[in-house]
């Protein structure tokens, strides 16, 4: 459904995604791994047009991402990225002015069980609080494909149950998502493929009930295996 | 794209709220100082007539430059995000920016020009009376027979022509804006660089604009000037489009 | 919930819907949960959910009414049997580690004469 082929991006003489392809298929969800700075991010940004690859493309149905892919896929980045005046109902409006796909109906629900109201300002917004909102107005669209940079960062246990359940609900057998962390053991139990990003190449995609049931060894395992470490101390 | 524009109205908001207080307070001085007719009436109303002055040149001027600055900080901060993830294009992102840019110096200039002939017209009718102010009016007739034909018209179409300079100077802002994020993204002096470059484009539209021909009846010639500011505009929004929706990464 | 991470969760999952089964939390003819509803539950991927459906029809615990969801089954032999099954490999896994501290079985069932008659 969304594909990149050999895509590469440099910044300066920093090769950020080397040559990567990947196939995202519908009806699963994928843990894309690997420390910071090893290009999910930036691969990430690419599959939705906000960073322009130096060196091949992303397809999304068979065409060139653009006006129309972004129509269907939500991305999430890790940072917060509304406008300073915006109030939780502002940003609400503004998702509700762009994307066709976007219900009220749900982004109210989702604030409130995160515990959020409409009337907090985006500039005041604890950086937990600020990663609820953000997963509440990019859950809130009924996508294709949800591309979700980092949700679990910065945020508490309880919020962390809220955050994977609002996920799981999207998926369908027409919904791709793909979830980018370097907390590796929350995202053990709900993913179908691990995605293995170091030094900004591809190095593996495995399933992860395969990995288990093959290898007798969990993603976190697996990640070990690839990185030297767990990925505990980046956390 | 009217909803882009909503948004760019949104940004730039406050400003133009700040500049219409400042004129507010202009105007308050300037009428009071009409009315109070005493030497410190007089003080007041020099205060309130600089005062809107003022606001209007570089009102008209912040415009442009909030403009700018909101531009900047739309393609260099994280804020980015908010306008190109939306399914929108660079030259929708950009053609609302302009318009809304464009509109909003060309509402100011027409806001300051009935603001400012309002209050003259108030001026002459209350300190002159209005027997003083018909004989003037008079007085003006025969020195417009006689003089140059100076109409409203005329007064207007050089100060329109400088709001379409002002555009297009901003437009030029855009483009040099655009080089700095792409081409010249990550190098050394790439702000610098910029700068060189848009007062080259700047220095460019100001030949362009020299070279319309010279023509005797004013009026054509202020409608040519400013048709290619207009052109200078359309031709700087496409290259600009062009080079985000190519190069631009946020 | 909690997981060994290294072991295929369907097989987790399974057992403990099993459990359920066996101790009566889920009586025959019940319908289970949707396979998003369970998948939402657990927190784990809807697609080890569905497989978890699956392998429990394959072995005859439940089965799909076309268009209404999945079910218990209604065969209460299958679910003694399945009791059994259940029983005896909790049994033989706790003999192994009683023989692996040299405990034989017999001293085993005197032990747990012991702790059932004082607890």
């Amino acid at each position: 459904m969304l594909e990149c082929r050999e895509i590469t991006k440099n910044y300066g003489r920093k090769t950020a995604v080397d040559h990567v392809s990947l196939k995202i298929e519908p009806g699963r969800i994928y843990a894309m791994l690997g420390p910071n700075g090893s290009g999910k991010t930036t691969l990430m940004k690419m599959a939705v047009g906000l960073v322009k690859p130096n060196a091949g493309a992303f397809y999304y149905k068979g065409q060139p991402i653009g006006i129309e892919s972004r129509k269907e896929i939500a991305y999430m980045s890790t940072e917060p990225y509304f406008y300073a005046w915006m109030t939780a109902k502002d940003i609400g409006k503004y998702y509700e002015d762009f994307f066709e796909d976007f219900s009220m109906k749900r982004y109210r629900d989702l604030l409130a069980r995160m515990e959020l109201t409409e009337d907090l300002k985006a500039k005041s917004l604890s950086s937990g609080m600020m990663a609820k909102l953000k997963i509440a107005v990019t859950m809130a669209r009924d996508a294709k494909i949800y591309l979700l940079d980092e949700p679990l960062n910065g945020i508490d246990l309880l919020a962390r149950d809220q955050i994977i359940s609002s996920v799981l609900e999207a998926v369908s057998s027409d919904v791709a998502l793909v979830i980018s962390s370097h907390l590796v053991d929350e995202l053990e139990k709900i993913v179908d493929t691990a995605i293995f990003m170091k030094n900004s190449h591809l190095v593996e995609v495995c399933g992860a009930e395969e990995v288990r049931i093959q290898q007798g060894k969990s993603i976190v395992d697996k990640y070990r295996e690839i990185y030297g470490h767990g990925g505990e101390e980046l956390c | 794209m009217l909803k882009l524009m909503k948004y760019e109205l949104r940004k730039t908001m406050f400003s133009k709220l700040v500049l219409l207080c400042i004129t507010g307070v202009a105007e308050i001085a300037y009428l009071v100082g009409v009315f109070l007719k005493t030497d410190k009436g007089d003080q007041i109303l020099a205060f309130g007539a600089i005062g809107l002055m003022m606001c209007m040149m570089i009102g008209i001027f912040y415009i442009g430059i909030d403009s700018l600055i909101s531009f900047h900080r739309d393609l260099n901060t994280k804020q980015s995000y908010m306008l190109f993830l939306t399914p929108k294009n660079s030259y929708q992102v950009l053609g609302a920016k302009i318009l809304e840019n464009g509109l909003s110096i060309f509402l100011a200039g027409v806001f300051f020009a009935v603001l400012i002939a309002v209050d003259a017209s108030i001026g002459i009718l209350y300190i002159g009376g209005v027997k003083e102010f018909l004989d003037l009016l008079n007085q003006l007739m025969i020195s417009i027979q006689i003089n140059i034909n100076l109409t409203p018209q005329q007064i207007l179409m050089p100060f329109f022509a400088v709001l379409a300079g002002w555009l297009m100077t901003v437009v030029s802002g855009d483009l040099a804006i655009v080089l700095s994020a792409t081409v010249f993204a990550g190098k050394k002096f790439s702000g610098l660089v910029s700068f060189l470059i848009f007062l080259l484009i700047d220095y460019i539209a100001s030949k362009v604009l020299n070279a319309v021909p010279v023509v005797r009846d004013l009026m054509v010639q202020y409608v040519m000037i400013i048709g290619a500011c207009f052109i200078m505009v359309i031709v700087m929004y496409f290259v600009t489009g062009w080079i985000m929706e190519r190069k631009l990464s946020v | 919930m909690e997981f060994h991470s290294a072991l295929p969760i369907y097989l987790q999952v399974m057992s403990f819907i099993k459990r359920d089964i066996v101790n009566g939390t889920l009586k025959p003819g019940d319908k289970l949960p949707s396979v998003r509803d369970t998948a939402i539950q657990y927190a784990i991927n809807p697609n080890t959910v569905s497989r978890v459906y699956r392998e429990l029809e394959i072995e005859g615990i439940s089965y799909t009414k076309r268009g209404m969801g999945t079910f218990v089954t209604e065969d209460k032999d299958k679910i003694c049997q399945m009791r059994a099954e259940m029983a005896q490999e909790l049994v033989s896994g706790f003999l192994e580690g009683m023989g692996q501290l040299g405990i034989t079985a017999k001293e085993a069932i005197e032990l747990i004469h012991q702790s059932s008659g004082s607890g």
